[in-house]
């Protein structure tokens, strides 16, 4: 919706949009002025007018009521613009020997002002070099050179600035460029400066800058307007900065990203294929997980390197259609990474666990020892997922995975010694995840009074890779003395034992099985004060407690704590 | 930018000399209005703006070599019909040899010197 306004043109009323009417009226009084001095003036414009509301006339009708910009400009050409006219006014009259005459007088009628449409900084260069009608590039050279004197340049420039006052009114700047001043010369430099102002949004080099015009010609104003192009400079080259660093921090994880997409490059160690290969499922595409992954990660990298560009380049151009467009494509592909991981996730949802029980022949004591069944001749990759190592063979395709499993000791209910073997999986549904865990190699063999249990399981990366565990569970019966060979101590998990001595200082020890677990039968001193120092003992008839708060023993009978706080003997109801 | 003004001045000027002659050429069959005057001058090709035509046709009336009549007219403002006096008659025989000679003289110049 626009104003209006109405006008009367030769008689005929007109309803004409305002900016149209602009239009117009210029038109009408350049037509005014080109005639000015002619015999006959009123009659001649009149006759102009009069035609104008002819063609106006038809362009209105019952559906278009209202004149606008695009009617005027069309009548205008129609009509011709005033120095389109060959007449015999006095701009006619311009033949090429009368145009030398007129550069003659140039430098005569020459002064010096700032070019503030072609200006670095305040646009003294580009106004002295319009003075000497040279290229703007000498006199910015001649400054550098001057300023590297001693930073006399500097100075200079400021003071030029100041003094020199800039050309704003189209006079000065004709003046400034030593053209004679006539409406000819006025309209095309009113011409010349839309195009420019036009070309220069899109500029190089603009970036940031804001148009700052200083209405007054105070020094003090000039000073801050100074500064404040002096900010927007600095502004601008952090700006730029700022770019570069998202240019080449885009870059790089783009590569990256193409590096883990193409399969360049391994994931500690073990390739991007196998790796892939051994999580995923059956139903896991990878190929559409790489797309999703390069739409969900690659748009946002695209985006930061594009952004990046524009900043160092100063390019503020914007495509509506591209940040859509991105979004869509990431949002794409963070579904698909989304559904294939949550797929996959599915995949991993149930556990089971298979329980073998291993047939034992009697002994006093019993040997455990680790059987180093892994073929370690053969090259292989040392994976760490989850804080578990693994060993993975891929010299045979489909690889083979080698893991680590549990050694458990515990009490017997029973007086009976009971080995188990205990493979466990993850799957989609509880008979697929026992599917894997039958899947999974492992070996114990009894020599004699003997144990030898494998320090690897293994499984097929065919069976895919699904948190699947081995534990190694002996049942030991109260009394029964068990020693574990040292080569153990990897294995040992969580073993409870009375004298707090953790996992891996286990082995080489005689053991005997009690309520509480084992109790170290052959540890020296040494190996007991490096224990935890806390002894949890509770049977059926008290609890002993010590620990660095103190020693705390808890009976039916009484209660004694000795702490920090003293001496606390309690005697309880009897 | 400026070389090229200094063309088309040149250009308009030769367009200029030759301007009244063309108008009252076109009178000469009979009355006429100024967008009527313009077709039959785009129709023999020789290219003028309205704003160009309004001065000179005023011009020409003013030295007396024109009359006109008002038109009553229903799409618009009423409209100048332009005729030739016997002065009118008169100029446009003499520009006529005018132009017949130049032309002559000028054509025999630009033979002469393509030779070479």
């Amino acid at each position: 919706m626009n104003k209006t306004v109405n006008i009367n043109l030769a008689g005929l009323v007109f309803n004409i949009e305002e900016t149209a009417y602009q239009v117009l009226k210029d038109y009408l009084s350049a037509i005014k002025s080109h005639f000015a001095n002619e015999e006959g003036c009123e009659e001649i414009v009149a006759d102009i007018e009069a035609r104008l509301a002819e063609l106006l006339k038809a362009k209105t009708n019952d559906s278009k009521q209202v004149l606008v910009e695009a009617d005027i400009n069309e009548a205008i050409n129609t009509m011709g613009k005033p120095e389109d006219f060959a007449d015999d006014t006095e701009d006619g009259n311009k033949s090429f020997a009368h145009e030398q005459k007129n550069n003659q007088y140039k430098n005569k009628t020459r002064r010096v002002f700032r070019d503030g449409d072609s200006k670095v900084l305040g646009g003294v260069c580009s106004g002295i070099a319009n003075y000497f009608d040279t290229d703007p590039l000498w006199i910015r050279l001649l400054l550098v050179v001057l300023f590297f004197g001693f930073g006399s340049g500097f100075l200079l420039y400021i003071i030029l600035w100041i003094i020199i006052p800039e050309a704003k009114t189209t006079a000065e700047k004709l003046e400034m460029r030593g053209d004679p001043i006539d409406i000819n010369t006025i309209s095309q430099t009113i011409k010349e400066e839309a195009e420019q102002f036009k070309n220069r949004v899109q500029d190089f080099g603009s970036g940031v800058k804001k148009e700052y015009h200083n209405r007054s010609n105070g020094v003090g104003s000039k000073i801050a307007h100074l500064i404040y192009t002096i900010f927007y400079g600095i502004i601008n080259v952090l700006a730029k900065i700022v770019g570069v660093f998202f240019v080449l921090f885009g870059i790089c994880l783009f590569a990256a990203l193409l590096c883990l997409i193409f399969g360049i490059g391994t994931i500690d160690g073990l390739s991007v294929h196998n790796f892939f290969a051994a999580i995923g499922g059956e139903t896991f595409s990878f190929a559409f997980f790489k797309l999703g992954l390069a739409l969900c990660v690659g748009i946002p990298l695209c985006m930061l390197v594009y952004k990046g560009m524009k900043l160092v380049l100063g390019i503020k151009v914007k495509y509506r259609w591209l940040n859509l467009s991105a979004g869509i494509l990431w949002f794409v592909g963070l579904t698909i990474c989304l559904y294939l991981g949550l797929n996959l996730l599915n995949d991993y949802s149930a556990e089971t666990q298979l329980k073998e029980q291993v047939k034992m022949n009697t002994m006093d004591t019993l040997f455990v020892k680790a059987n180093n069944n892994y073929p370690a001749l053969i090259t292989d990759i040392d994976f760490d997922w989850n804080g578990d190592g693994w060993l993975i063979n891929t010299t045979q395709n489909p690889p083979i995975w080698w893991g680590k499993p549990q050694v458990k000791i515990i009490t017997s209910e029973n007086d009976s010694l009971s080995v188990f073997i205990l493979k466990s999986s993850q799957g989609v549904d509880k008979p697929n995840a026992a599917q894997r865990a039958k899947k999974v190699n492992y070996q114990l063999e009894q020599k004699g009074p003997t144990l030898l249990i494998d320090n690897y399981f293994s499984f097929n990366s065919a069976d895919k890779f699904r948190n699947q565990e081995v534990e190694v569970l002996i049942k030991l019966p109260k009394n029964k003395i068990i020693y574990l060979d040292d080569n153990l101590k990897r294995l040992l998990y969580d073993v409870e034992n009375t004298n707090g001595i953790t996992d891996s200082e286990m082995g080489a020890k005689y053991w005997k099985m009690t309520e509480n677990g084992l109790t170290c039968l052959s540890c020296t001193k040494e190996d007991l004060m490096n224990a935890k120092n806390e002894i949890d003992v509770k049977d059926s008839n008290a609890h002993v407690k010590i620990d660095k708060h103190g020693i705390e023993v808890n009976s039916k009978e009484a209660h004694v704590k000795i702490s920090s706080e003293g001496i606390n003997i309690e005697e309880k109801k009897k | 930018m400026k070389q090229t003004i200094n063309t088309e001045n040149t250009q308009s000027q030769m367009r200029k000399g030759v301007l009244e002659l063309c108008t009252l050429s076109v009178l000469a069959i009979g009355e006429a209005y100024p967008t009527e005057i313009i077709d039959q001058l785009k129709g023999s090709k020789m290219m003028i703006v309205e704003g160009t035509l309004y001065p000179l046709l005023t011009r020409l009336k003013n030295a007396n070599y024109l009359t006109y009549r008002w038109e009553e007219s229903t799409s618009g403002p009423p409209r100048k019909y332009y005729k030739l006096t016997a002065q009118g008659v008169k100029l446009l025989n003499e520009l006529e040899s005018t132009w017949d000679e130049m032309a002559d003289a000028v054509n025999k110049l630009l033979k002469e010197n393509k030779r070479k």
